[in-house]
Order: C-alpha cells, then sequence, then structure tokens
C-alpha cells in the first residue's frame, strides 16, 4: 500500500527484532517484535512485492498482549486503539534495512486499517513449564509432608484463569485423591490443604495432612504412585492394572471430567508428587490434547447391553414410591432370592391404587433386566425395572 | 540432516513424522525444486531465527489452501498459479499441524527429493481442477 509522503518519519528507525512469528501460514502474516530496549510490538504484514516487506507496527504492553492472546481484544481494535496512539509503517528490504517508515496516528489509521474484524490472534506455542524437583523436595521437607504439584497450561489462561481450571481440573483431583484415600467430605479440610498457587497459566500444591506424619505409611504412597499411575496411563492394560489395585471406581468419573477438560481448552497438565522421607519426587508424563483423546476412548468405551424379560412369581418385600426413582424388592417363592430394583413409571399408579399387600399376596412379577458388561474401568452392572405384576390366585 | 540451515530448537519436539495427503500452492503444472521453498530461503535476514520462516507450509484442504492464497493476495503476495494436492510421507520430513487454520509446517530432511513428490490432483487457484 502506498503511505503518503506526509507520514514519513523525520527521526531515525527503531531497530526492530523478529522474536516470534505469530501468525506464519507460509508467509509472516503476524509478528511479535522488540526493539533494543525490550519494548515490544505487533507487526501486521500489509504488503510483500519486489522483496519488500511493508508492515504495520503498534507497540503493546504485557497486559495488553495478554488481553489479545485471550481473545478479548481484536487484532483490528488493537491497532485501532494502539497504545501510544500511533501506528508505525516499515517497509523492510531482505537484508533487514528499512527503507521506509511512517508514523500514522489512530485516527486517521483507523479508515484504512486493512485487518479484518474476525481476525483471530494465535497464542504463541507455550514453553513448557518443568517442575523444579530439588526445589518441590525442599519445600516438602520444610513443610514435612507428601506434597503433590499440578501444573496446567494452556492458551485461554495465559490472562486469567478461567472456571474450568478450577472446577473440572483442580476439584476433580481433590475427588480422585478423596477417592483414592478414602476420605469422605468431612475430612477434606483436616487432610487436605492449597498453597504455592501460580497464576501463570495455572499451578498449585495440595499438601497433605497426617495429625502424626509418620502415619503417612508406604500403602499412601502407594496410592501417590496410583495417582501418577493414572495420569500416565494411555492404554487399556494400564487401566486395568489401575483398577485392580483401588477400591472404588467413581474416580474414574473425575478423571473423565479433567480430559474432557483438557480436551476441550487444548490444554497441557503435568504432576508430581514429593516424598520428604524419601526425598524422592515422582514426575507424570505431559498430558495434552493428544494423549487426553486415546485416554478418552478407553473411559468412554461401551459395549451393547444385554437386554431380558422374565415372569417370576413371588411376593413384595419393599415399595417404595415416595421418591423420584420408585424401587421396590421382590422375593421369589421358594427360594431365599430377592430381586430389586426400579420402578417403571407408568405402573405407579396401578401400585397405588391396589393398595400392595406386601410380604404376604403372591404375585407373577414382570421384570425387565438390563447387563452392562464389564468394561476396562467399570465393572459389569445389573439393572432391574418392574415392568408389570398380577396377582396370584 | 535438515535440506535448511536450521535455527537452534528447531524444528520443535512436538514435530512428528507423519504420511498425509497436503495442498500447496506451486508457480506451474509440474513441480520444480522452487515450489518446495521455504520464506527463509529467500534470505530474509529478520527471520534467520524463525523456525517457522525454515519449514515449508501445506495445507489439509483445498478449501484452506484457496482461503490462504486469497488471503496472500491481499497483501500483494502471489503465491503462486496452480494448487497441488501432494503426499507428503515419513521420509520428507517432520511436520506440525495446527487444527484451526489447517496448516502444516514442513521441515524436510536433506534427502528428501522433489522426484519423492507427485502430484495427486491438481486444480487452479480458485480450487477448480485442472
Amino acid at each position: 500500500m502506498e503511505i503518503q509522503s506526509k507520514y514519513k518519519t523525520p527521526f531515525p528507525e527503531m531497530e526492530l527484532q523478529v522474536i516470534e512469528t505469530l501468525d506464519f501460514p507460509g508467509f509472516p502474516v503476524l509478528n511479535l517484535e522488540q526493539d533494543v530496549i525490550g519494548n515490544k510490538y505487533l507487526s501486521y504484514l500489509s504488503s510483500l512485492k519486489n522483496d519488500i516487506e511493508q508492515r504495520y507496527i503498534i507497540q503493546v504492553s504485557d497486559d495488553r498482549l495478554k488481553k489479545i492472546y485471550a481473545g478479548e481484544l481484536t487484532l483490528k481494535n488493537a491497532f485501532n486503539d494502539a497504545e501510544n496512539r500511533v501506528v508505525f509503517v516499515y517497509e523492510f528490504k531482505k537484508n533487514g534495512a528499512v527503507k521506509g517508515s511512517y508514523l500514522i496516528p489512530i485516527v486517521e489509521f483507523t479508515d484504512i486499517n486493512p485487518i479484518e474484524n474476525d481476525y483471530v490472534v494465535p497464542p504463541p506455542q507455550i514453553q513448557a513449564v518443568e517442575i523444579n524437583e530439588g526445589e518441590f523436595i525442599n519445600y516438602s521437607i520444610r513443610k514435612g509432608k507428601p506434597l503433590i504439584d499440578i501444573y496446567i497450561q494452556s492458551g485461554n489462561l495465559v490472562n486469567n484463569i478461567k472456571p474450568y481450571a478450577i472446577y473440572n481440573i483442580l476439584v476433580p483431583t481433590v475427588e480422585i485423591l478423596k477417592s483414592f484415600f478414602d476420605i469422605d467430605q468431612r475430612g477434606v479440610n483436616q487432610r487436605f490443604a492449597f498453597s504455592n498457587l501460580r497464576t501463570k497459566s495455572f499451578g498449585f500444591t495440595i499438601e497433605i495432612t497426617e495429625m502424626k506424619p509418620e502415619l503417612f505409611t508406604v500403602a499412601n504412597y502407594r496410592e501417590l504412585d496410583n495417582l501418577i499411575r493414572l495420569f500416565n496411563a494411555r492404554e487399556k492394560k494400564d487401566f486395568e492394572s489401575i483398577v485392580e489395585q483401588t477400591r472404588k471406581e467413581k474416580y474414574i468419573g473425575d478423571y473423565s471430567k479433567i480430559i474432557n477438560a483438557i480436551i476441550d481448552n487444548d490444554a497441557t497438565m503435568r504432576t508430581a508428587y514429593a516424598n520428604p522421607n524419601t526425598k524422592t519426587v515422582v514426575t507424570s508424563n505431559v498430558l495434552d490434547k493428544n494423549s487426553a483423546k486415546l485416554v478418552k476412548n478407553i473411559i468412554d468405551e461401551s459395549f451393547d447391553t444385554i437386554e431380558d424379560i422374565e415372569n417370576i412369581k413371588g411376593i413384595f418385600l419393599d415399595i417404595n414410591v415416595a421418591t423420584k426413582e420408585p424401587s421396590f424388592v421382590i422375593g421369589l417363592s421358594g427360594d431365599n432370592a430377592t430381586y430389586k430394583g426400579k420402578i417403571e413409571l407408568s405402573l405407579l399408579q396401578k401400585i397405588k391404587s391396589d393398595f400392595i399387600n406386601s410380604g404376604k399376596v403372591e404375585y407373577l412379577f414382570t421384570v425387565k433386566t438390563i447387563f452392562h458388561p464389564r468394561t476396562t474401568v467399570a465393572s459389569e452392572k445389573l439393572q432391574r425395572f418392574l415392568i408389570d405384576y398380577k396377582k396370584l390366585d | 540432516m535438515w535440506k535448511e540451515k536450521l535455527p537452534k530448537n528447531c524444528p520443535p519436539t512436538r514435530a512428528e513424522k507423519r504420511t498425509v495427503k497436503m495442498f500447496r500452492v506451486i508457480a506451474e503444472k509440474k513441480l520444480t525444486p522452487s515450489d518446495f521453498n521455504c520464506y527463509a530461503s529467500g534470505d530474509w535476514e529478520r527471520y534467520k531465527h524463525s523456525c517457522d520462516a525454515h519449514a515449508v507450509s501445506f495445507f489439509n484442504t483445498l478449501k484452506n489452501m484457496v482461503a490462504t492464497y486469497k488471503r496472500s493476495l491481499k497483501s500483494d503476495n502471489n503465491l503462486g498459479n496452480f494448487i497441488a494436492e501432494v503426499q507428503v510421507s515419513e521420509e520428507h520430513g517432520v511436520s506440525t499441524f495446527k487444527e484451526n487454520t489447517g496448516h502444516y509446517n514442513v521441515w524436510l530432511f536433506d534427502s528428501s527429493q522433489l522426484e519423492q513428490f507427485q502430484i495427486l490432483s491438481l486444480y487452479d487457484v480458485d480450487g477448480n481442477p485442472v
């Protein structure tokens, strides 16, 4: 684009260095650049011909840059409302020299701003944070307790902490720990505490407290190993081995929340725990979107259910129609076996009007049974529904 | 090992070998070595430290390639005259992929030869078969 000579700068050009190519589909659309004293600039390609790159450039503060990366400010508006009220236009030659430089006040630039309204600035590739094992173990020794450190990184956590990081990662992690350590809600505040919260992306440390530290046994550390193994599991056999060693399956639902949050937000998660007694740190592999997708396939695995309808003779042992999901228990005639399950809602009115005589009168029950086969992470399950009954003479 | 002299920490560790059909704008109906030049090969001094500038760009779909071509025209930058669908395989190099734009950066191995690439389909820059 031809720039009017009245905008030509009368002073020497800044020395700008490309520090990151933010949008580079084969040619440098958007760069993050820096001058010699460390000020940052966003530079947008306006023209590339005859071996000359013409770029629109604005100075940008770190806070504003974070807003742009987070999608809270469009690039077009960032240029229209440049912080120092001017847009630089530089024409770079191949050897990096500036052929021409211009300065346009933003009040005049808004009329020629070529940036599309919906242009989305891709956030820079996040540099993975490595857990400093030495610092972590020293922190654990100072605290005198085992610690778990979790670090979540995502483009949408650069500017602030989004609720998903709390509700779908931090809280489910605590739920998994409650499940592994068999702690109910009443014990949570005594046993767990958070410290060392970091807001560059989102990091937190979970402190695990025993009234007497020596009571934190080898078995407890095995549960921490299980946590790391869970976060490292990528194949069916990994999950089978963890499920074998854990008492409850509820944590799989909590882990599923974490997995979905990582996929939906293109996040990465790193976990480690420190044992102050052995002065060791155990670190998990990085869980990223691709590995989370592998995990999701295993967790969401399901097989066809098997349905069966049977007629059985027996007596009502219990009926509860006052709840949201009415239930029944029946005793089978000539047998000590019982069947229990839910009552089909369509049968409710009949039950209420029949004034059932439980425990004495024999009925012919029609019961539908649904069998859910075992999956990698869930044991087999039987569901029974009472769909009809008839009084026997 | 690499076709270009790459800057430090390039390609990124997340780059991986893959065999995928990709789209790229080329100059003429037949492939020539210059069709696989990266931006840095044009001796742009300011990009000698940019890893992206040392990669060859491809797109996952014809639609994304056409959109990028049209975008380049807005900045007076004519990438070429045709769009070729080619198979890029593990022996050619390593690549990263951006899901939101469908863009591949491919860092070519020194051993990758022009003869290894074949045009599977050819289109004009509007995406019509040629």
